[in-house]
C-alpha cells in the first residue's frame, strides 16, 4: 500500500473516533437522565477511544505498537465497563431516579 | 496527517470538552458530573493520541496504555466517594 | 456429529473465538445505534429497566457477563443481587418491550456459556472458575 492510502485510512479512523466522542458529548446534553447519559459515554469509551488507538497504530505502524494498541483497547474496554457499572450503581444507591419515560422500571417496582 | 485533518479532529475534541464541561457544571447530581468527567478523560486520551502522532512522539502508545489503566482508578474512587462509604 | 465436535480438543478455543467475534460485531452495531439516536434531531430514547434471573453462573462468569452487558452501550447493569442471582439492566431501546430485552440478554448469557465452558450443556457442568 502506498503511504498516501495508509495515511488516509489512519486519518479516517482518527476523525471517526473524534466524531464519536463529540457525539457522546452531545448526548450528555441531550439525553434526559444519568443512566442514558452513561450509555452515551459508553460509545465514546468503547468505539471512540478504540478508533483513535487504531488510528495511531495505522499512522505510526510497528509490531510493538500493534501489540501495545491491542492491549490498550482491551484494557480500555474492561476498565470502562467496570467504571460505568460502578457509576450507575453509585447513582442508583444515592437515589438517582431514572427519567419518567423509563417503561418498565422493574427496579422501582421491586423496592 | 494533513493539517486540515488535525484541525478537524482537535475541533471535534474541543467541542466534546466544552459540552462535557457544561454537564459537569450543571449537574444536577454528582453522578451526572462524574459521567461527564469520565468523558473529559477520554477526550484527553484522544488528544494525546493526535498530538503524539503530529509531533512524532515515540512513547505515545505507552502513554495511552497507562492512561487507560489509570483512568479506571479515578472512576472507581469517584463512585466510592459518591456512595459515601455505603456498599 | 455435534457430539464429536464438542469432544474434540479444538472445540473450546474455536467456540471462544466465535463468541468474541459475535460480541465485537454486536458491540459495533449497538454503538452505532446509540450514535444514530443521538445525532438524529428530535428523537428521544425509550429506556427501560428490567430484572433478569441469572442463576447457574459461577462468580467469574457473572462478572464477565456484567462487564459484557455494560460494554455494549445500549445496555447497562445498574444493580446485582448475588444471593438471588438477579440483576437489573437498563436498556436504551426498550420501548415498553421488557420481554424482548430479557430474551436478548438470555441469548448473550447462553452464548457466553457456550463460549466459556468445556461442556456447554447448561446445568450439566460446573461453571468456569479462575
Amino acid at each position: 500500500m502506498t503511504p498516501e492510502i495508509v495515511s488516509f485510512i489512519g486519518s479516517a479512523f482518527m476523525v471517526l473516533g473524534a466524531f464519536i466522542i463529540a457525539t457522546a458529548a452531545i448526548g450528555l446534553i441531550k439525553l434526559p437522565d444519568v443512566y442514558t447519559r452513561t450509555s452515551a459515554v459508553g460509545t465514546a469509551a468503547g468505539l471512540g477511544v478504540s478508533f483513535m488507538i487504531i488510528g495511531v497504530v495505522v499512522l505510526d505502524y510497528s509490531t510493538l505498537n500493534l501489540i501495545k494498541g491491542i492491549i490498550a483497547i482491551i484494557a480500555q474496554l474492561i476498565t470502562s465497563a467496570i467504571g460505568s457499572f460502578m457509576l450507575a450503581r453509585a447513582s442508583y444507591m444515592t437515589g438517582g431516579k431514572p427519567v419518567e419515560t423509563t417503561v418498565p422500571d422493574e427496579l422501582a417496582d421491586q423496592s | 496527517m494533513s493539517t486540515f485533518t488535525v484541525v478537524v479532529v482537535l475541533s471535534l475534541l474541543a467541542l466534546a470538552v466544552v459540552l462535557a464541561a457544561i454537564r459537569v457544571w450543571k449537574g444536577p447530581s454528582s453522578g451526572n458530573s462524574a459521567v461527564a468527567g469520565d468523558l473529559i478523560f477520554f477526550v484527553f486520551i484522544g488528544t494525546v493520541a493526535v498530538l503524539g502522532v503530529v509531533f512524532e512522539i515515540d512513547s505515545v502508545m505507552d502513554i495511552i496504555l497507562i492512561s487507560a489503566l489509570l483512568g479506571f482508578l479515578s472512576v472507581l474512587s469517584l463512585a466510592r466517594w459518591m456512595q459515601g462509604g455505603k456498599r | 456429529m455435534r457430539g464429536s465436535f464438542l469432544s474434540s480438543p479444538w472445540s473450546l478455543p474455536l467456540r471462544t473465538i466465535g463468541f468474541i467475534g459475535w460480541f465485537v460485531w454486536q458491540f459495533i452495531v449497538t454503538s452505532l445505534q446509540v450514535v444514530t439516536l443521538i445525532i438524529t434531531p428530535g428523537r428521544k430514547p425509550a429506556p427501560g429497566i428490567v430484572s433478569v434471573k441469572m442463576d447457574s453462573l459461577s462468580d467469574t462468569e457473572l462478572t464477565i457477563l456484567i462487564a459484557l452487558i455494560t460494554i455494549t452501550p445500549d445496555t447497562l447493569v445498574i444493580a446485582v443481587d448475588r444471593e438471588k442471582g438477579e440483576m437489573f439492566v437498563h436498556g436504551m431501546f426498550v420501548e415498553g418491550d421488557a420481554e424482548g430485552l430479557r430474551v436478548a440478554l438470555r441469548q448473550t448469557h447462553d452464548r457466553l456459556i457456550a463460549g466459556l465452558r468445556r461442556n456447554p450443556e447448561i446445568g450439566d457442568s460446573k461453571g468456569v472458575e479462575l
